[in-house]
């Protein structure tokens, strides 16, 4: 069960950043990941990334975190001028948890190297409903709750931007309420959040803006309106 | 000061999970014990000769045990991408190095000695940074960290020498090449980590 949400105590000042990708392309030998990608997006924005797959957006998510180099382009943050770089999270395909730690290990232990309270992973992982398995080793957990650990592990790290690939993947509808509100919550506090999947009719409403990839091509860009978590828990 | 802080911090989430599973000292052991076997079978029976060789033995098994401990170590980076989320949240990158060195030198100096458990460490914790995700990395491991261990198992070999034979001052020149070179490891280490480590 996730607990109802109370503001996370935000940081006094959020490194307020802005985005830009500049003709980036990705190939990997003969075959397109991406192709000549144009973006720019700024902190307070949650960004749907939707396409099929092999569309190009768990390589976009990469590049954007640093992860994965560009084969031409590049991905230019701005910010106030003298602050520091972006603090940027991923949760890709993969959990980035230790299996042979808990929850609570992990998380802390990602709070720990981004100098932040390690009394903050279990304010996270009671968030996200997973609070009960903090004690259990991660390889023994199942792959909806995993998704979730590693949300909270992500987060640990106060990050300014948020990346995460197919959130909703292995989420009873529960689990997928909960992550909604995490979303929304992050967006609210000023981050900039990108976040991919194929189904966009499970997340209608919740993002403020909707890029659609094809081929590794930019198709379509467009900002549906208000969000809402409603939309999530009516699916 | 924090950045050793947090290598302290990740050097025991890796203790931690050895203790849970002790694959990395089961594969020193396997490796090490496997290495000491064979190498005394090629010598022979013969006890002056055995004798003789002993130190070089030792050490060349206790270089393929600290390849052994260092992979295992790295193996637990790559199930799951743990370090990739550790790479992004890291305030000092190279506490990362740190880490891995404090944890793979506690399970190294456990068996081999301070020196040698630091130069070998910080050998083998570049080597992994420099080896990668390749395909072929086991293989690559040893190729790339054993020729770079080799002033130091020289060294080693001959500071134990000096020792066995009963004569300790002798092994005072070795002991202090072996510092040398475990300093210029671990500062060659704390100077390149991070564009060796730089994921793609």
């Amino acid at each position: 069960m996730s607990v109802p949400l109370a503001p996370l105590a935000p940081p006094p000042t959020r490194n307020s950043v802005a985005l830009q990708a500049v003709g980036v392309t990705k190939l990997y030998g003969h075959t397109i990941a991406l192709w000549r990608v144009e973006l720019t997006a700024t902190s307070g924005e949650l960004v749907a990334v939707h396409g099929p797959n092999a569309s190009g957006k768990s390589t976009f998510l990469r590049i954007i975190a640093g992860l994965t180099a560009p084969t031409t382009g590049r991905v230019v943050w701005a910010g106030v001028a003298g602050a520091p770089a972006p603090r940027i999270a991923l949760v890709g395909h993969a959990s980035h948890l230790y299996g042979g730690l808990t929850p609570i290990e992990n998380v802390a232990l990602t709070a720990r190297l981004a100098r932040r309270d390690q009394r903050v992973g279990l304010e996270l992982l009671e968030r996200l409903g997973v609070a009960r398995v903090s004690a259990s080793l991660c390889r023994d957990l199942s792959a909806g709750t995993l998704r979730r650990v590693a949300l909270a592990r992500a987060l640990a790290a106060d990050p300014d931007v948020v990346l995460l690939d197919e959130p909703f993947a292995s989420l009873d509808a529960a689990a997928s309420v909960a992550t909604a509100e995490m979303l929304e919550h992050l967006h609210a506090t000023g981050r900039l959040v990108f976040y991919a999947g194929h189904d966009e009719a499970r997340t209608r409403g919740l993002a403020t803006r909707v890029i659609e990839l094809d081929r590794g091509r930019i198709v379509a860009d467009r900002r549906p309106g208000p969000s809402g978590v409603g939309a999530v828990a009516s699916v | 000061m924090n950045a050793l802080g947090d290598a302290v911090a990740l050097a025991a989430a890796g203790l931690r999970i050895e203790l849970r599973t002790r694959a990395a000292v089961a594969a020193a052991v396997t490796l090490g014990g496997a290495v000491l076997f064979l190498m005394a079978l090629a010598i022979g029976p013969d006890p002056a000769r055995l004798g003789a060789l002993a130190p070089s033995v030792v050490w060349i098994a206790l270089a393929f045990a600290a390849v052994g401990i260092s992979d295992r170590l790295d193996a637990l980076d790559r199930v799951d991408d743990p370090f990739a989320g550790l790479w992004l949240a890291a305030q000092d990158r190279r506490a990362l190095y740190l880490g891995k060195l404090l944890a793979l030198g506690t399970l190294l100096v456990g068996i081999q000695g301070v020196l040698w458990a630091l130069a070998a460490g910080a050998v083998c914790v570049l080597a992994q940074a420099l080896v990668g995700t390749t395909a072929h990395r086991a293989l690559l491991l040893p190729v790339v960290v054993l020729p770079l261990l080799l002033p130091t198992l020289l060294t080693a070999s001959g500071a134990s020498e000096a020792l066995l034979i009963g004569r300790p001052a002798d092994a005072l020149g070795p002991l202090g090449l072996l510092a040398v070179q475990a300093a210029l490891y671990l500062g060659l280490g704390l100077l390149v980590y991070e564009a060796a480590a730089a994921p793609e």
